[in-house]
């Protein structure tokens, strides 16, 4: 979760984005990869801001 | 204008809406509404609403898609079989290996005494002494004519030259005999008894003598054998006989002073061990061979480079011929090779002979497992002198066959090895497949060769990783003989257990050992231009069994605008994230998103960690039987 205390990463740039994947094993089991295979991963941070009505 | 500045008129307008409400009211309610509806659909930032304010800055993080294709296409060694699975893939080239001097054999050595050992002497020959009966009884020549009784009588020694011998001056026997028959036709009986001395003239030493010590009467013939062992008999000596006559014993007879009985001397041959002589003609012949213990058998074989040194010393006191004949070693023309050789006494011979060109060829047996030679000495002296032979006289004689190549050979091998340069060669496996412990790898060793011998794959395949570890596997196969004449003969051999070696994930793989030619069990050809070469084929399906494991990304920066930094600055309220994740793999990973403003602290200590995300693995599609349907997990962070 981003927390209020991680949006002023956001104020940075650039920022660095890492991925980790953690694969639990096949335990024992024999398992293929085909050509089709793949995984797909897409991420979005949205940030709500707001305007500041008294200035 | 863009949408950019668009969005940010509209946010500047925002924040003094305060101000300029209370100068336009109708721009308030009408045309901020009109621009609202215009904008709201081109801007990144959602339209305020009332009574919050508040908008969206979207900041894209991932969006990536790794496809196993796409890895496939990246990895020069990965591939996609006809199934659609992926498969690992590597070859080494084992280069045309030509036989080239591996045909050889040796050095062989070998030194021979060439002594007479037994030194032969023909028979001196015989001779046949003759007594008459006036020699041993003097009385008879005034009784020769009358009748009368010759009473018993001692055999004064009488001794005769036996005909002097022209082979030697002497001889000292080591076997040999001579045999002496008394033929008795006088009318009185000889003995008991009648001895028979050989005496040498020279020095009156004694060289054998015998008895008879039965009577020999009229008519009768008697014969004693001396042995001669370890005398020394000279050319000259003489036969002496003595004894005693019983005579007429008391009945009168008809003295003829004539009548007469002989003693013959016959020599057998002689085995000497010393001869002393003015005109030495003795031949001897000493068969000998050189072993050729090797991995080659010979029937016939061109040789491509080798000869024979050889030294020769003469220790007779006599020059001595020497014919040296290698009776399997020929020339083109089919010549036996031979040296004749004359060496002084007490000297030395030394010579090279060169063999290039020359055959090997078997003669007697199928295979040439020895190489004959024979030695023919003739002693000859070239002076009146005497010379003097003993049996142990000898040339000594010391051959070297040098390590000898062929360019053909016919015959039988026997695990001649070819030595695999070895090929090796760098291995790039592909990070992903890192941790793997594969299921199965396919091994195919394509040989193409024209050797028209069975041969052995004595070779060892191993692949080492970053560690340093290394895997090994022996290859020992048989390639059947290629069929002689035939230009290339192609064979196969698959192994489908060299997995281990990329479970190691192999930075380097390599081929060493030999091809072993040959099991002395099959008579062929083979040529200096025969030839092995190959391929060496490694194939590995990507079917693996994982262990839990790590994946990380390398960092990816994300740029965010200045102007968007401000507002995010100046205004951010709250912020969430959502992940989709759609997953084919047969396996599902933990995902985690970690940001940093730091390069290096992102997996070390990120400020913002997203996850972990348990995404589910591909399910399999039913009616595919193997292939995966994707999941899907989206989740709001």
């Amino acid at each position: 979760m981003i927390g209020e205390e991680d949006l002023p990463v956001f104020e940075q740039s650039p920022i660095y984005v890492g991925l980790v994947l953690r694969y639990p094993g096949t335990y024992g089991q024999y398992v293929a990869i085909y050509e089709d295979d793949f995984i797909d991963i897409n991420a979005l941070v949205y940030l709500k801001v707001l305007a500041d009505i008294e200035k | 204008m863009t949408h950019k500045k668009v969005c940010l008129a509209l946010f500047e307008i925002f924040k003094y809406r305060a101000r300029l409400q209370k100068y336009l009211i109708i721009y308030y309610f009408i045309f901020i509404p009109v621009i609202l509806i215009f904008l709201i659909s081109q801007c990144t930032f959602k339209a305020p609403k009332a009574p919050s304010w508040e908008t969206e800055v979207t900041i894209p993080l991932i969006a990536k898609q790794y496809t196993m294709k796409e890895l496939a296409e990246k990895e020069n060694n990965l591939s996609i079989d006809s199934t659609g699975l992926l498969e690992y893939g590597t070859e080494l080239t084992i280069p045309r290996h030509e036989i080239g001097n591996r045909l050889a054999m040796g050095p062989f050595s070998k030194e021979t005494t060439l002594n007479i050992r037994k030194l032969k002497i023909l028979s001196p020959g015989s001779h046949s002494f003759e007594y008459k009966l006036n020699d041993v009884y003097p009385q008879a020549e005034i009784l020769h004519g009358q009748t009368a009784i010759i009473p018993p009588f001692d055999l004064s020694p009488i001794s005769k030259n036996y005909p002097e011998i022209p082979l030697f001056h002497s001889i000292f026997i080591d076997s040999g005999n001579v045999r002496i028959t008394i033929r008795n036709n006088l009318i009185i009986s000889l003995g008991v008894p009648i001895n028979v001395r050989l005496i040498n003239l020279s020095d009156s030493s004694l060289i054998g003598e015998t008895t008879f010590s039965e009577k020999i009467t009229t008519g009768q013939s008697v014969s004693r054998t001396i042995t001669l062992d370890n005398k020394t008999l000279r050319n000259q000596f003489v036969v002496q006989i003595s004894g005693s006559s019983s005579g007429t014993e008391g009945v009168a007879r008809f003295i003829d002073k004539n009548s007469s009985f002989t003693v013959e001397v016959m020599f057998s041959d002689l085995i000497v061990s010393e001869i002393s002589t003015q005109n030495p003609q003795f031949n001897y012949t000493i068969s000998d061979s050189i072993e050729l213990t090797d991995s080659l058998l010979i029937r016939d074989a061109l040789v491509k480079k080798g000869q024979i040194e050889y030294l020769l010393r003469n220790d007779f006191e006599v020059i001595v011929h020497v014919v040296m004949l290698f009776p399997n070693i020929f020339t083109e023309q089919g010549i036996a090779l031979s040296e004749t050789l004359h060496i002084v006494p007490k000297q030395s011979i030394e010579k090279t002979i060169n063999l290039d060109g020359f055959h090997f060829k078997a003669i007697e047996r199928d295979e040439l497992d020895h190489l004959k030679v024979t030695w023919t000495i003739n002693l000859a002296s070239e002076s009146d002198k005497i010379f003097t032979i003993r049996s142990l006289d000898a040339v000594e004689a010391s051959i070297h066959l040098s390590r000898t190549a062929f360019s053909y050979l016919t015959g039988r091998l026997y695990r001649i090895p070819l030595k695999i340069d070895p090929p090796e060669k760098s291995l790039k496996i592909p990070s992903e497949l890192d941790s793997l412990k594969l299921a199965g790898a396919l091994l195919n060793l394509r040989f193409r060769y024209n050797i028209s011998f069975l041969m052995v794959t004595d070779l060892t395949l191993t692949a080492i990783n970053a560690k340093g570890d290394s895997v090994s596997i022996r290859l020992e196969k048989t390639l059947p003989a290629a069929p002689p004449g035939e230009q290339e003969k192609a064979f196969l051999i698959q192994l489908d257990n060299a997995a281990p070696l990329f479970n190691i994930v192999p930075t380097q793989i390599k081929l060493t050992g030999h091809i072993l030619i040959g099991n002395r069990s099959e008579i062929s050809t083979i040529s200096e231009f025969d030839f092995a070469a190959g391929k060496l084929q490694l194939t590995v399906p990507l079917e693996f069994i994982l262990p839990s494991q790590l994946v990380q990304s390398n960092p990816r920066a994300v740029t965010i605008d200045e102007d968007y930094r401000e507002i995010i600055k100046d205004h951010i309220i709250s912020g969430y994230a959502e992940v989709s994740i759609q997953n084919r793999l047969p396996l599902g990973p933990a995902v985690e998103i970690l940001i940093s403003p730091e390069i290096d602290s992102v997996y070390v200590s990120p400020e913002i960690r997203l996850g972990p995300i348990i995404v589910s693995k591909g399910e399999i599609d039913p009616t595919t039987e193997g292939l995966f349907i994707p999941s899907i997990d989206n989740q709001k962070l």
